[in-house]
């Protein structure tokens, strides 16, 4: 709870932040953005990284552990297009991360940080737009983790920064070959509140890439095929409601008359919502909202059609606003359809499932 | 009164009431999310499991028909993403959303414990029953031909 609170204050505060400064926090000088992002981020990173155990935050977008495991945010939603591997895979191409110990968790609400450039800073997927967008701010943010480790690392073997480089989550100092990994870097680095300056030119070349334009797997499927990948549907979280909507089965038509009395029964402690186009149902469990729905729309005797019973007395004329007008074709369907989506009622048959009557071998 | 019945070899006891689909116990009550609502009558696939060792759509499944019963989910389907046809998807890198994907695996399964070598029509008869809004169709019924050979 506390965890909410804070991002959601966090989220006002970087909010109020992005209406002077958005677009600088994503695309602007690199030292400005990456202070602004400091300073939103050691909370941000707190929160978030607390929860996931990844070790030293190092910008907002990566954070790497002692074994060596670096965490990347990914900012768009991955709806299997595979922007949860590309963008991360941007920002460990500059960082010359060993992709094989990358993680990559969805980044938190905070738009002032993720924000979608192409889309003014909203953190919105569409449009096929993402890695367009992402791909200047995300490389330079990779960039810049990585000058920090080498700043860490110069002072840690008293050399000069200039002689360092990179390989694979490892930095080389080639005169002396000693090496020092990123995660034991990440064990005593000193993160600078300001970014490091790094140059557009300092950018690895296009044949220098070694991830980038490479057929790597997508990190989200191996989620996909044992049921581990978590959708919107899967959040549980303590005392939710279930809503379920019966909508109006003709255009424009609101309930004269709601009768609850029913759907208790069935379906058990039911709050009913009154809305412009049908009745909310919110329950317990999802199956609760469902049966409540349903129980509000069954025929109160034979012979009387579902529709009478419950809008009875409905004006012919609609009473609601414009919005069901224009929508009016559509909406009108779904309401049928939503009916349809009730399972029938039956008696329970232990010997006969409906599937071996489905599909009888 | 309590149902008991048994989901991935484990025994559990369900307090819903009997008319619950056992979609709903499985996703709500032992938080086994990996298997899918998706239209709620038995006609898209996405909650498919097996019971007693064949598929069966559990949103079309009452708790009353449970009680003795053995439920397999994705969770359960193995202990490591190991099992012939969850290579062969990753290898096919078959999902997309992935939202229809455990339960185009469960049906799968069913399919290859009846007919370890379906030909390619079979394979697409027995999967009509999942329906994938992605259109993944293709890699579907070449993870499957995969799985048939390297098993
Ligand atoms: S949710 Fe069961 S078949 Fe669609
Ligand atoms: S992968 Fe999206 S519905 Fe099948």
């Amino acid at each position: 709870m506390t965890q909410h609170v804070t991002l959601a204050n966090l989220n006002a505060r970087a909010a109020r932040r992005s209406l002077l400064s958005r677009r600088q926090v994503m695309v602007g000088a690199a030292g400005l953005s990456f202070a602004v992002v400091l300073g939103v981020n050691r909370r941000a990173a707190g929160a978030v990284l607390g929860t996931e155990q990844a070790g030293k935050g190092l910008s907002p977008w990566v954070s790497i552990a002692g074994d060596g495991t670096i965490t990347i945010m990914s900012p768009a939603t991955e709806m299997g297009q595979g922007s949860m591997t590309s963008l991360p895979l941007i920002i460990a191409e500059e960082l010359d991360a060993d992709w094989s110990k990358v993680r990559v968790v969805p980044a938190p609400v905070i738009e002032a940080i993720y924000g979608n450039p192409g889309f003014g800073g909203m953190m919105y997927t569409a449009g096929s737009n993402a890695v367009t967008s992402y791909y200047r701010p995300l490389r330079m943010f990779g960039a810049q983790v990585r000058r920090v480790l080498i700043d860490n690392a110069a002072k840690k073997l008293g050399v000069p920064a200039e002689e360092l480089t990179t390989e694979p989550s490892v930095v080389v100092h080639a005169k002396s070959g000693r090496k020092l990994s990123y995660g034991d870097i990440a064990a005593f680095a000193e993160v600078p509140d300001k970014a490091p300056e790094v140059k557009p030119e300092a950018l690895k070349k296009p044949s220098e890439f070694r991830l980038i334009g490479k057929d790597v797997p997508r990190v989200d499927v191996s989620g996909k095929v044992n049921g581990s990948a978590r959708y919107a549907i899967d959040v549980q979280v303590p005392n939710m409601l279930y809503g379920a909507v019966l909508r109006a089965p003709v255009e424009g038509s609101v309930p004269d008359k709601i009768d609850d009395a029913k759907a208790k029964i069935i379906a058990g402690p039911v709050r009913i919502v009154r809305l412009p186009y049908g009745v909310g149902v919110l329950a317990d469990t999802p199956w609760a909202a469902f049966e409540a729905r349903r129980a509000g729309a069954e025929p109160a005797r034979p012979g009387v059609s579902t529709a009478k019973r419950a809008w009875s007395g409905l004006s012919p004329m609609p009473r609601t606003p414009p919005v069901v007008q224009r929508n009016g074709a559509r909406w009108a369907m779904r309401a049928v359809r939503c009916r349809r989506l009730l399972p029938p009622s039956r008696p329970s048959t232990a010997a006969t499932t409906p599937i071996t009557r489905k599909w009888s071998r | 009164m309590a149902i008991d019945f048994t989901v991935n070899g484990k025994a559990t006891s369900s307090e819903a009431p009997p008319t619950t689909p056992l979609l709903w116990v499985i996703r709500e009550d032992l938080k086994l999310t990996g298997t899918k609502f998706g239209c709620g009558t038995g006609l898209c696939g996405a909650c498919m499991v097996h019971i007693d060792g064949k598929r069966a759509f559990s949103c079309q499944t009452q708790m009353s028909e449970m009680v003795g019963k053995s439920v397999t989910t994705i969770e359960g389907l193995s202990p490591d993403s190991s099992h012939p046809l969850q290579k062969a998807w990753l290898a096919e890198q078959v999902p997309q959303c992935g939202y229809c994907q455990s339960g185009q695996i469960m049906s799968a399964a069913d399919l290859l414990k009846q007919n370890p070598k379906p030909t390619r029509n079979q394979i697409v008869e027995h999967m009509s029953t999942n329906i994938c809004r992605c259109g993944t169709y293709q890699r579907i019924v070449r993870a499957i031909e995969r799985a048939t050979r390297e098993a």
